[in-house]
C-alpha cells in the first residue's frame, strides 16, 4: 500500500493551478536536499576509495629541475593554490596580497637525509620536470623510503655488481634462501645509491626490504605489487612506532574485541527483546523498559566509556585485582583498561541495536506458527526455543551484525577503557591461558585517531591512515550492507507471511 | 492480552504429556527472561546511579572532627602555631618568646628553648605571611627568625615525624624600633622581611637567599637591603607574597596598600574605611585575605587591565563569622583558608569559589593563632591562656561547588567575573578553574552549526523520498543512507580535519556559492523540463527527479569550485581568512565550527532522515488520498495534510537527532581546536562537553575533583540526552497511538 505513488491519483488534466507550479519547484527543492545527501555519502566513499586505494600505487618518479640549478627527485603528490604573501612581513602580520600562485607537494622520502618527507616546491621556482626511467624507491626497515639512483652492491669496499638487473637478482636470492646467507658472509654487503644532490650514499644489505623502479613498471607490475604491498599492510606488525608498516594487530584486536562483546551482548539483547515480545504484557512497565532502550541508544558514547572505566576499570577491576591478584599490587592487572573491560562497555552501548532488529525478527514469526505450537501442547519455552527463534534467526543475526559493525567502528569509550597506541602482546596467543581478558589491545578506529593525530609526523603518516580508513570503512559497509539484505528478506518474508 | 490468555493456559490446563519438569522449565525460562527485560532498565538505572554516585562528592563540605580543647601543662598564652604531619606534633612560639614542641597525642610538652638564646622574654612574635617558621621582633631593631623543618624517619613499621628547628637568624632592620613587621620563609633556604619602623615610620625590605653550588657545596648568600618610599602612616599589619614581588599593608586610618617590590616604586594605596583586624596570604601567593573587627571577610588581589597599570581588587566577599577575626591562616595545598574569631568561632573557607565549606566553635574564647596541617588534613588553634584544639578535616573537592561550575567567578588576576575552564596546571600560582559553562557553551555551539545544517536537508530529504520518490529507486536510496549512519566517526572526524579543514580555508566562497548556484540550477532545470513537449515528458515517470538533480546538484559543486578563486578575489579581497580577520574582526582557525557542521551532518542528517521518514510514510494513505480527491495538489497534501500529520515523528527525529550531536565526541575532537572559550563566531573552534571528557580523563587522578567534574559533565551529557530521548520517545508513542486511531 505505502509503496503507491500519491502523484498518480491525481487527475492529469488540472495541472494549471498556481498552487501547483510554485509546489513542482518545491519538489525539485527537496529532490535537490535529497540529492545532495546522496552526493555525500558517495562523496565520502569514493573520497575514502581513492585516497586509500592510491596509498600504495607506485608513482612515478620524477626529476625536478629548479630555475636555481638543483634538483629534486620524488613523486608528485598533490598541487594547491597558495596565497601570496608580501615580502617582508608574515601571515600573521595580514601580509597576504590576494595573488595566487601554485605549488606541488613532492615525496621526496629520505627523511634521514632530508629532514622531512615531503617538500613543497613553488612552481614558479620549476625550470623543468622529467620522468627518469633509472630512479629506485628503496623499502627500508628504518627510516622510511629511499629515493635514489642505484650505483652498485659493495661487499667489503668490493663491488659484487653494478647492474640493476644483478642487484634484483641478489634481492631475490637473499629472499627465498633466508637470512642464512647473510650470517655466512664475513663482510658487510652495502648497496650504494646517488642522491638528487649528487651524494652517495651507503645502506647496509640487511636494511633493504624491497626495491623497485616503478618507471620501468608495466602496469600489470605494478598491479602486482600494489597487490602485494596490500596484502603486507594487511597481515604485518607496524614499525618505526606505527609510522610505517601494518595494521594487523589492530585488525586482530578490533576483531577479538567485538568477538568477546558478541558474547557478551546477544544472549543479553535476545532475552530483553523476548521480554518485550512474548512475555510483557503492554502497560507502563513496558513503556518504561522502551523509554530506556531508546535511551540507552541515545546516551552518548564518551558516557559509556567514562561509566566504564569508573565502574568497570576501578571498581571492579580494582575489586578482582585486590581478591585474585594481591601479590601484583600495586601495579594493576584488571585495574587498567583492558579488552574484556572494553567489550563490556561496548555491549551495552550496542545491546539497543540487538534488541530492535531482534524484535522485528520476533514480529515476523507468524503467531499462527506460535498457536499452532502451543495447541500441539509445547510450553511456551519450548515455543519460543524450537519454533519463534529458528524463525527470527535472521533478526537476530541482523542485530548482531548492526552492532558489530557500530563497535568495530567506536572510538571514544574505548579510548578510555583499554585502548593503546601500541600494544606489546596479543590478547590471544599461545601462552595459557590463550586468551588475556586483561590485557591492552590496539583497534582500527583508535589506530586512525592516533596515527592521524597525535604522531610525530602527521604528513608522512597521513598515507597509512588513509589506508587504515578504507580497511575500516570496507568491515563496516560490508557488515551494514549484508545486515541490510537480511533485513529485507526478513521484511520481505514479515509482508507475505502476516495475515 | 494475548499474553495473558496464554500464560493461564499452559501451566494449568496443559495437555496431558506435560510433565512437572517442562513446567519447571518454563517458569525458570520466565524468571531469566524477566530477568533480561530488567536488566535492560538496571543498566540505565545503573550508570545514572554510578554517575551520580561519581559526582555527588563534589557538592558536600568540609567535614570536621573537632577535639575538645585542652591545656597542656607549662604551656602559656601561644603567639604562633606551626602544626606537623599527621597532626601527632605541633611547635608552638610562646608570648614569652620560647618556642616548645608539643605531642600533641599525649598532651605535654617534649623540648622546651628560647627562640633567641640568651636574650629570654624580650620581644614580641611577628606576623608570618607564609611558609614554616616563626618571626619575634626584639627590642633594638631586631628581627629573629627561625625556620621549623619536619623530619621523618621509620621506625617499628611506622613514620615517626620530629620538627627540626632551623638556626636562630638574627637580621638587623636598622631601625631603633620596629612597630609591625611580616616575614616569609622561602622554600629554598631563604627568607624575605618587611619592617616598619616605630621612629620614622620608613618601611624597609630586607631578602636573604643562599645558593649551593652542586659541585662545591659552597654556599653563596645574597643579600639586599631595600628602604622603601616613606608614606607617612602607620601599619597595623603587613603581609608579603612569597616570591618577594609584592608586599601589602593596612594603615591605622583604614587604608590598603601595596608596593611593587621589584620596581621600587611609591606605595599604592586603595583608598576606603576598611577595618581590619587580621590578614592573610592564599597559596600561590596572589590572594589577600583580610579579616575585620566585625568579623567581615574578604578577597583581594592585584589585576591589570587591558593597557592599565595594576590595581587592587575587591573579588569577593565571604560570608562573616561572628565576633572579631584574629587570626587567618591559608591551606598548603589550594586556595583553602581557616579563621579564628575572638568568640571562639571557627570557619574554613574557599578562596575560588568563596564558599564556607565548615563552621564550628572551638569551646575557647581568645584564640591567637591557627595552624594548618601539611596535607591539609587537619589544623590547630591555639588560645591565649594556652590552650590547644586539634582537629582532623577531611575537605576533598572545595573547589568544586554549583558556583564553580556554573557561576561565573573572579579569577585571580582577572578583571571581571568569568567563566573558564582550566583544570590543569604546574605550580601554586595556578588556580584551578572549573566552570562547566564553555563546554556547555561549545556543545550548544556545535549542535547548533550542525543542526542548521542537517535539519533541512534531513526532513527535506526524507520528504521527498517518501512521498515524491519512485519506489524503485527509494530501496536504493534508504540503504545508502544507512550506510552514512553506519560510517564510524573517528572516519568523519580524520576526513574533516585533514582534507575538509584546509579545502574550506582555501575555497570557502565556494561553499558559499555552492548553495546558491545548485538552487539556480535545480529550478532552471526544472524549468527547462516543463517546456519540453508533453509526449517527451510521459517517458519518464514522475519521482525520477533526483537522478537530474544529483546532476545538478554535482555540476552546481563544480561550478562554485571554479568560480570560488574569482568569487573570493572579489569578495573577500582574495584572502578568506584574512578578510575574517580584518573586517569582521573575529579570529579564523582552521578546524572551526564550519567544519564541525559539515562533519557532524553526517552523522546525524541519516538519524533524522530516518525518523521523519518513518513518521511521512506511515501517513495513513486514507488521508493522502482523501486530499488528492478533493482537487489539491501533491504539494498541497504534503504540506497540509502529510507534513501535520507527521509533525510529532519529524519533532522526535530531531530531538534524537539533536542527541546524537552532543554526544558526538570523535568528530569534535578531532576537528576543533578544542579550545574551550565562548564566542558565536562560527570561524573558531569550541570544546564540547564530551571531548572535554576525552581530553581530561586519561590525566584525571582517580576519585580527584577533576576526575569526578568530568563524570558530572558526563551526568550532564546523559541528562540532558536522556530528556531528548525520553521527549521523542513519548511523542512518538503518542503518535503511533493516533496513527492506529485514524
Amino acid at each position: 500500500m505505502r509503496n503507491s505513488d500519491p502523484g498518480r491519483l491525481r487527475p492529469d488534466r488540472r495541472r494549471k493551478r498556481s498552487g501547483d507550479r510554485l509546489g513542482a519547484v518545491f519538489i525539485r527543492l527537496s529532490a535537490g536536499a535529497m540529492a545532495v545527501n546522496l552526493l555525500m555519502v558517495l562523496g565520502l566513499l569514493v573520497l575514502i576509495g581513492v585516497k586509500g586505494l592510491g596509498v600504495f600505487w607506485p608513482r612515478s618518479l620524477v626529476e625536478i629541475r629548479l630555475k636555481d640549478g638543483s634538483r629534486i627527485w620524488g613523486a608528485v603528490v598533490e598541487r594547491e593554490t597558495v596565497r601570496d604573501i608580501d615580502p617582508g612581513r608574515t601571515e600573521e602580520e595580514g601580509g597576504r596580497n590576494g595573488r595566487r600562485g601554485f605549488r606541488i607537494r613532492v615525496r621526496v622520502a629520505n627523511r634521514d637525509l632530508e629532514g622531512e618527507e615531503f617538500l613543497w616546491v613553488p612552481e614558479e621556482e620549476i625550470a623543468g620536470i622529467r620522468v627518469r626511467e633509472d630512479l629506485v624507491r628503496v623499502e627500508r626497515a628504518e627510516w622510511g623510503d629511499f629515493l635514489g639512483r642505484f650505483l652498485r652492491l659493495e661487499a667489503g669496499g668490493k663491488k659484487v655488481t653494478d647492474s640493476w638487473g644483478g642487484f634484483r637478482k641478489a634481492l631475490d636470492a637473499r629472499d627465498s634462501v633466508g637470512p642464512r646467507t647473510d650470517e655466512g658472509r664475513k663482510e658487510a654487503w652495502k648497496a650504494v645509491f646517488e642522491v638528487a644532490g649528487g651524494e652517495t650514499v651507503e645502506i647496509p644489505w640487511e636494511g633493504i626490504l624491497d626495491a623497485i623502479r616503478p618507471n620501468r613498471m608495466g602496469f600489470l607490475e605494478k598491479c602486482g605489487f600494489y597487490g602485494n604491498r596490500f596484502f603486507d599492510f594487511l597481515v604485518s606488525e607496524p614499525r618505526s612506532s606505527n609510522t610505517e608498516g601494518g595494521i594487523f594487530p589492530a585488525i586482530f584486536g578490533t576483531v577479538l574485541m567485538v568477538f568477546l562483546m558478541t558474547i557478551f551482548v546477544t544472549p543479553f539483547g535476545v532475552l530483553a527483546a523476548i521480554y518485550l515480545r512474548e512475555y510483557a504484557k503492554d502497560g507502563p512497565f513496558v513503556r518504561i523498559l522502551r523509554i530506556a532502550i531508546n535511551n540507552l541508544a541515545g546516551v552518548p558514547s564518551i558516557v559509556f566509556g567514562i561509566f566504564g572505566l569508573g565502574f568497570f576499570v576501578y571498581t571492579l577491576g580494582g575489586r578482582i585485582d585486590s581478591l585474585f591478584f594481591p601479590d601484583r599490587l600495586p601495579e594493576p592487572t584488571f585495574g587498567t583498561g583492558g579488552i574484556l573491560w572494553a567489550s563490556l562497555t561496548l555491549a551495552l552501548l550496542t545491546v539497543p541495536v540487538v534488541i530492535v532488529a531482534t524484535e522485528e525478527g520476533l514480529a515476523a514469526v507468524p503467531k499462527s506458527v506460535r498457536h499452532g505450537s502451543l495447541a500441539l501442547g509445547a510450553t511456551k519455552l519450548e515455543t519460543i526455543w524450537n519454533v519463534v527463534l529458528p524463525g527470527a534467526a535472521p533478526g537476530i543475526l541482523t542485530g548482531v551484525i548492526l552492532a558489530i559493525s557500530r563497535a568495530a567502528g567506536e572510538v571514544a569509550p574505548l579510548m578510555i577503557v583499554g585502548m593503546v597506541k601500541m600494544a606489546p602482546d596479543l590478547p590471544l596467543d599461545g601462552e595459557f591461558p590463550f586468551l588475556h581478558p586483561e590485557r591492552k589491545f590496539m583497534h582500527l578506529g583508535f589506530h586512525i585517531f592516533d596515527l592521524g593525530f597525535q604522531s610525530p609526523d602527521v604528513e608522512a603518516t597521513k598515507p597509512l591512515v588513509y589506508a587504515t580508513t578504507l580497511v575500516l570503512v570496507v568491515l563496516v559497509l560490508v557488515m551494514n550492507l549484508g545486515a541490510i539484505a537480511l533485513r529485507n528478506r526478513l521484511r520481505k518474508r514479515n509482508a507475505t507471511s502476516s495475515v | 492480552m494475548k499474553a495473558e490468555s496464554r500464560r493461564r493456559e499452559i501451566p494449568g490446563g496443559g495437555p496431558p504429556g506435560t510433565s512437572k519438569r517442562r513446567i519447571l522449565k518454563d517458569r525458570f525460562a520466565r524468571i531469566l527472561v524477566r530477568l533480561g527485560g530488567m536488566g535492560i532498565l538496571a543498566s540505565l538505572l545503573g550508570i545514572l546511579g554510578y554517575l551520580c554516585l561519581e559526582a555527588l562528592p563534589l557538592l558536600s563540605g568540609a567535614t570536621v572532627e573537632l577535639s575538645p580543647s585542652r591545656r597542656i601543662p607549662g604551656l602559656g598564652p601561644i603567639a604562633d602555631l606551626l602544626l606537623g604531619p599527621y597532626a601527632r606534633k605541633a611547635v608552638v612560639l610562646g608570648r614569652d618568646g620560647r618556642i616548645r614542641i608539643l605531642d600533641l597525642e599525649e598532651g605535654r610538652i617534649l623540648q622546651e628553648t628560647p627562640a633567641l638564646r640568651g636574650e629570654e622574654g624580650k620581644g614580641r612574635a611577628g606576623h608570618v605571611s607564609s611558609g614554616p617558621g616563626f618571626s619575634l621582633v626584639l627590642p633594638g631593631g631586631r628581627i629573629v627568625l627561625r625556620r621549623v623543618e619536619w623530619a621523618r624517619r621509620f621506625e617499628e613499621g611506622s613514620t615517626k615525624v620530629d620538627p627540626l628547628l632551623g638556626e636562630e637568624t638574627v637580621q638587623e632592620t636598622g631601625f631603633e624600633r620596629v612597630i609591625s613587621s611580616t616575614a616569609v620563609f622561602e622554600k629554598e633556604g631563604g627568607y624575605a622581611v618587611l619592617a616598619q619602623s616605630g621612629t620614622d615610620l620608613r618601611v624597609v625590605f630586607l631578602q636573604r637567599s643562599w645558593e649551593i653550588n652542586p659541585l662545591t657545596e659552597e654556599r653563596t648568600v645574597r643579600e639586599s637591603r631595600k628602604v622603601l618610599e616613606s608614606t607617612g602612616s602607620r601599619f597595623l599589619h603587613l603581609a608579603l607574597n612569597p616570591s618577594g614581588t609584592h608586599a601589602f599593608g593596612v594603615t591605622e586610618d583604614g587604608r590598603l596598600c601595596w608596593w611593587d617590590l621589584e620596581s621600587g616604586e611609591a606605595p599604592r594605596f586603595h583608598e576606603g574605611n576598611l577595618k581590619v583586624s587580621a590578614l592573610g596570604i592564599l597559596l600561590g601567593g596572589n590572594g589577600l585575605i583580610l579579616g575585620g573587627p566585625d568579623g567581615r571577610l574578604s578577597e583581594w588581589f592585584l589585576v591589570r587591565k587591558a593597557g592599565e597599570d595594576f590595581s587592587l581588587l575587591h573579588a569577593r566577599d565571604f560570608e562573616p563569622v561572628e565576633g572579631s577575626v584574629r587570626a587567618i591562616r591559608a591551606g598548603h595545598r589550594n586556595r583553602g583558608f581557616l579563621v579564628a574569631s575572638d568568640t571562639g568561632e571557627l570557619a574554613l573557607y574557599y578562596g575560588t569559589t568563596g564558599r564556607c565549606l565548615w563552621r564550628g566553635h572551638a569551646g575557647v574564647q581568645r584564640i591567637g593563632a591557627l595552624a594548618m596541617g601539611p596535607k591539609d588534613d587537619a589544623f590547630l588553634a591555639g588560645g591565649e591562656g594556652g590552650e590547644i584544639v586539634r582537629a582532623s578535616f577531611r575537605a576533598e573537592h572545595p573547589e568544586a561547588g554549583i558556583g564553580a561550575f556554573f557561576g561565573a567567578i573572579r579569577y585571580e588576576g582577572y578583571d571581571r567575573p568569568s567563566y573558564t575552564w582550566q583544570s590543569t596546571g604546574g605550580s601554586d600560582d595556578f588556580e584551578i578553574k572549573l566552570s562547566l559553562v564553555p563546554l556547555v557553551f561549545g556543545t550548544l555551539k556545535g549542535t547548533f552549526f550542525a543542526m542548521l545544517f542537517s535539519i533541512p536537508l534531513g526532513i527535506l530529504g526524507a520528504m521527498f523520498v517518501s512521498q515524491f520518490l519512485h519506489p524503485g529507486i527509494r530501496d536504493l536510496c534508504k540503504p545508502l543512507i544507512e550506510i552514512m549512519a553506519s560510517i564510524p566517526s573517528v572516519i568523519l572526524g580524520f576526513i574533516a580535519a585533514v582534507w575538509l579543514a584546509p579545502l574550506v580555508e582555501s575555497g570557502f566562497a565556494a561553499l558559499l556559492a555552492a548553495p546558491v548556484l545548485i538552487g539556480i540550477l535545480i529550478l532552471g532545470g526544472g524549468a527547462t523540463a516543463s517546456l519540453l513537449p508533453r509526449s517527451f515528458r510521459r517517458r519518464f515517470p514522475r519521482g525520477f527527479e533526483v537522478i537530474p538533480a544529483m546532476f545538478l546538484v554535482g555540476l552546481g559543486a563544480w561550478f562554485a569550485i571554479l568560480l570560488a578563486p574569482a568569487l573570493e578575489g572579489s569578495w573577500f579581497g582574495g584572502d578568506f581568512p584574512g578578510w575574517v580577520q580584518e573586517t569582521l574582526k573575529v579570529p579564523y582557525e582552521q578546524r572551526n565550527a564550519v567544519i564541525i557542521a559539515l562533519a557532524m551532518s553526517f552523522a546525524v542528517i541519516p538519524i533524522i532522515f530516518s525518523i521523519s521518514e518513518d513518521a511521512f510514510a506511515n501517513v495513513p494513505r486514507s488521508l493522502v488520498s482523501a486530499s488528492l480527491a478533493l482537487g489539491a495538489s501533491r504539494w498541497q497534501t504534503v504540506v497540509r495534510v502529510v507534513l501535520p500529520t507527521a509533525s510529532p515523528g519529524i519533532f522526535s527525529a530531531v530531538m534524537i537527532g539533536l542527541g546524537r550531536a552532543i554526544g558526538e565526541t570523535m568528530i569534535v575532537l578531532m576537528a576543533t581546536g578544542n579550545t574551550p572559550i565562548m564566542d558565536w563566531n562560527p570561524f573558531n573552534g569550541f570544546r564540547t562537553l564530551s571531548a572535554n571528557i576525552a581530553v581530561e580523563i586519561p590525566e584525571a587522578p582517580v576519585g580527584g575533583t577533576l576526575y569526578r567534574t568530568l563524570f558530572l559533565s558526563a551526568l550532564l551529557l546523559f541528562g540532558l540526552t536522556f530528556c531528548l530521548n525520553t521527549a521523542a520517545e513519548v511523542v512518538r508513542l503518542r503518535l503511533r497511538r493516533r496513527y492506529a486511531e485514524l
